[in-house]
């Protein structure tokens, strides 16, 4: 059980699951205020193919990353123009976003030196926690991107459920007319919140350029990931710390692909191993429809809803 | 100064057929500002695009072909939305008509013309509506999002048709040069081409099936439960209509509708079970098309065939100027439009009002500078 090949099994499912925790956190930060971010998969990309471009210009993987955040806060404000200021559908805002965005990067992608490699980061061992056996190596012996990651998922989650700023942010999500009422206002705070998740989502494809596959590859470069992430938000219930477990989850349901297709031996057919994530996900949707999801607080009760002054 | 959304007390046809064609006219100049920035002569792309999907030899042909699929996929679309109900699985519906009509068409092999064909599409059309009522039950039984559910279920179905071609050996698939691919269909199942164009009679199928989902809507006692139920509800329950059973005869339709897509896309122009041939994405600008056209089965048809002839000019584009515009901008023009014609609603629906110095506009009045 502890053999080296698990060991990288599982330590590789954490480095594949972390574009999604990223993201994930990103599009939880908009649904807890209320806004549907359909929009994922284009930031994702747009996102992807500035850290790539930034790292052909600078040589800095670090700017490249940062650079990521930063389309992927723009591709957010374009969300809540359509979708709070031009009071749009916000399912079929985010599609058209994912749409649009999507030729942008490819757009962008197929003017750009198609030699561009980025450097793996380097992997951190963190003083004493890696030398765990079996756990140290599979958690502990990781890019500063993956931990990162941590710190960003657990801030969230204490900024949302023990900060008062936090408990605004999620009553814009549950309940923006009473919001409102106490002198909230509703809509530059969601401005705020889902450009930043966009920022989130932007770092998410900016790690898959950067750390996953090293280059720009088009549309496939994300190739999904941002559905998935989507995914995500709602088999973690909308909770920053349960979402990255469950994109490890998801990360070593992608890595038992490639483990079992290497090895040769197929009892589960890798396409009904990669409908997991989505199978998972309908089924704790229903569950938690089943179980009233909204009436008792785990769904964000306005989700979805838009907010418009003055209708009431 | 305030400047101030007021709604407008008087829905206004023109304002709604006017929003989608100044939403067009505004991505075109949008996208000539791009072309000049990039160095690309916005009149050479425009003129490629109009001579490629038009007045080329075959070109209408071929447009309308890539129209048919996209008029049935938009159709689904439109007909949930009749009810309110925004289903996104026309993509996966699609692929399992696709499934079940190759399945039909390679089970009934031998078997006259008049029994394959029309066998074919029927099954297309049960697939769709197979896929389309597990989102159908999940919401009428359990109050699940249709939204999230016919989006995963989309990935699922790939997936699933992925597997039947790549990942087993069955009865759809045949080994050409050591490599799987979907085995080729009876040549009874073939729509049959109008003339010597590419467009097949599935053009005709698709343009019944507008004709029928607008009578359903304008005509039929159905069409107005429809309304009804998704304007509210509760209003719907009272006047005695069963909104459960709407829900899943709503999916059935709207499933029928992609089955159907997918049932023509293999009898007209793939013949085998390809999920990567498979008109992949036309799922989702299906939805682009039914927005832009709102909703309504005529507009389906002529936004379709405009948004199939960008589509069809996107390769043609590659060739000019050294290769400085890619296919994919067909996508941005498409997704701009989009965006342009959601925030255009905003003006149908409601009024710019300017107001200059203080005080606040009356109440019931929503303010853009206040967001």
């Amino acid at each position: 059980m502890f053999d080296i090949s698990w060991t990288l099994t599982f330590a590789a499912a954490i480095a594949s699951g972390t574009p999604i925790v990223f993201a994930g956190l990103g599009a939880l930060l908009s649904e807890r205020v209320g806004v549907v971010n359909l929009g994922v998969e284009g930031i994702m990309l747009v996102g992807a193919v500035t850290s790539v471009a930034v790292y052909g210009a600078t040589g800095s993987v670090q700017l490249a990353f940062l650079a990521a955040g930063i389309a992927g806060f723009i591709a957010g404000l374009l969300l809540c123009i359509v979708t709070i200021t031009f009071r749009s559908n916000q399912i079929v805002a985010g599609l058209a976003i994912t749409i649009f965005l999507t030729g942008v990067s490819v757009f962008a992608g197929s003017s750009l030196a198609t030699d561009i490699r980025l450097p793996t980061p380097e992997e951190v061992a963190l003083p004493l926690l890696s030398d765990i056996p079996f756990i140290g190596q599979v958690l502990f012996n990781h890019d500063v991107y993956v931990y990162s990651s941590w710190l960003l998922a657990l801030v969230l989650s204490l900024f949302l459920f023990r900060t008062r700023p936090g408990l605004v942010a999620r009553s814009l999500g549950e309940n923006p007319q009473a919001a409102a009422a106490l002198g909230v206002r509703v809509n530059l705070q969601r401005y705020g919140y889902v450009s930043v998740g966009g920022a989130l989502i932007g770092f998410g494809g900016g790690y898959v350029a950067i750390a996953i596959l090293g280059y720009w590859t088009g549309e496939a470069t994300v190739g999904g990931l941002g559905w998935i992430a989507i995914a995500l938000v709602i088999f973690a219930s909308w909770r920053p710390i349960r979402l990255v477990a469950g994109a490890y989850v998801f990360g070593l349901i992608f890595q038992a692909n490639f483990a079992s297709q290497a090895a040769g031996y197929s009892f589960i057919p890798a396409s009904f191993l990669s409908m997991l994530p989505y199978i998972i996900t309908i089924a704790v949707l229903t569950i938690l429809s089943l179980t009233r999801g909204r009436a008792t607080g785990v769904v964000p009760a306005a989700l979805g809803v838009p907010y418009h002054p003055g209708e009431r | 100064m305030i400047v101030a959304f007021e709604p407008r007390v008087q829905d206004s046809r023109w304002r709604w057929m006017l929003t989608p064609v100044l939403a067009l006219v505004a991505a075109l100049v949008v996208m000539a500002l791009v072309f000049l920035f990039i160095g690309v002569n916005p009149a050479a792309v425009y003129s490629q695009i109009i001579e490629t999907s038009l007045t080329a030899d075959y070109a209408l042909g071929d447009t309308l072909a890539k129209a048919t699929p996209l008029i049935l996929t938009s159709l689904a679309v439109a007909f949930a939305f009749k009810m309110k109900v925004l289903s996104i699985g026309a993509e996966g519906q699609l692929l399992f008509g696709a499934i079940f009509a190759t399945s039909a068409a390679i089970f009934l092999d031998g078997q006259p013309m008049v029994v394959v064909l029309p066998g074919t599409l029927a099954a297309g059309a049960l697939g769709g509506i197979v896929w389309a009522l597990i989102p159908g039950f999940l919401a009428a039984y359990a109050g699940v999002s249709i939204v999230i559910t016919t989006l995963l279920l989309n990935f699922v179905a790939t997936l699933f048709a992925t597997y039947l071609i790549f990942g087993s050996a069955s009865f759809l698939t045949e080994n050409l040069y050591n490599f799987p691919q979907g085995r080729e269909i009876t040549r009874e199942a073939w729509l049959s081409n109008i003339g010597s164009q590419s467009v097949t009679w599935g053009l005709a199928i698709a343009l019944a099936a507008a004709v029928v989902v607008w009578c359903v809507f304008s005509l039929t006692r159905f069409g107005y439960n429809m309304k009804v139920t998704g304007d509210s509800q509760k209003a719907a329950r009272y006047s005695g209509v069963n909104v459960k059973m709407m829900i899943i005869l709503v999916m059935v339709g709207s499933g029928t509708l992609a089955g159907l897509a997918g049932a023509v896309e293999v009898a007209g122009r793939t013949h085998a079970l390809d999920p990567h041939g498979l008109a992949l994405g036309l799922g989702y600008t299906g939805i682009a098309v039914a927005v832009l056209a709102r909703f309504r089965p005529l507009g389906i048809v002529i936004v379709s065939v405009l948004i199939a002839a960008l589509i069809n000019s996107g390769s043609a584009l590659q060739s000019l100027s050294d290769n400085k515009v890619p296919a994919e901008i067909v996508d941005v023009m498409v997704g701009v439009t989009l965006i342009f014609a959601l925030m255009g609603e905003v003006f149908v629906r409601n009024r710019l009002r300017f107001r200059f110095g203080h005080g606040r506009p009356m109440t019931g009045l929503a303010q853009v500078s206040d967001v």
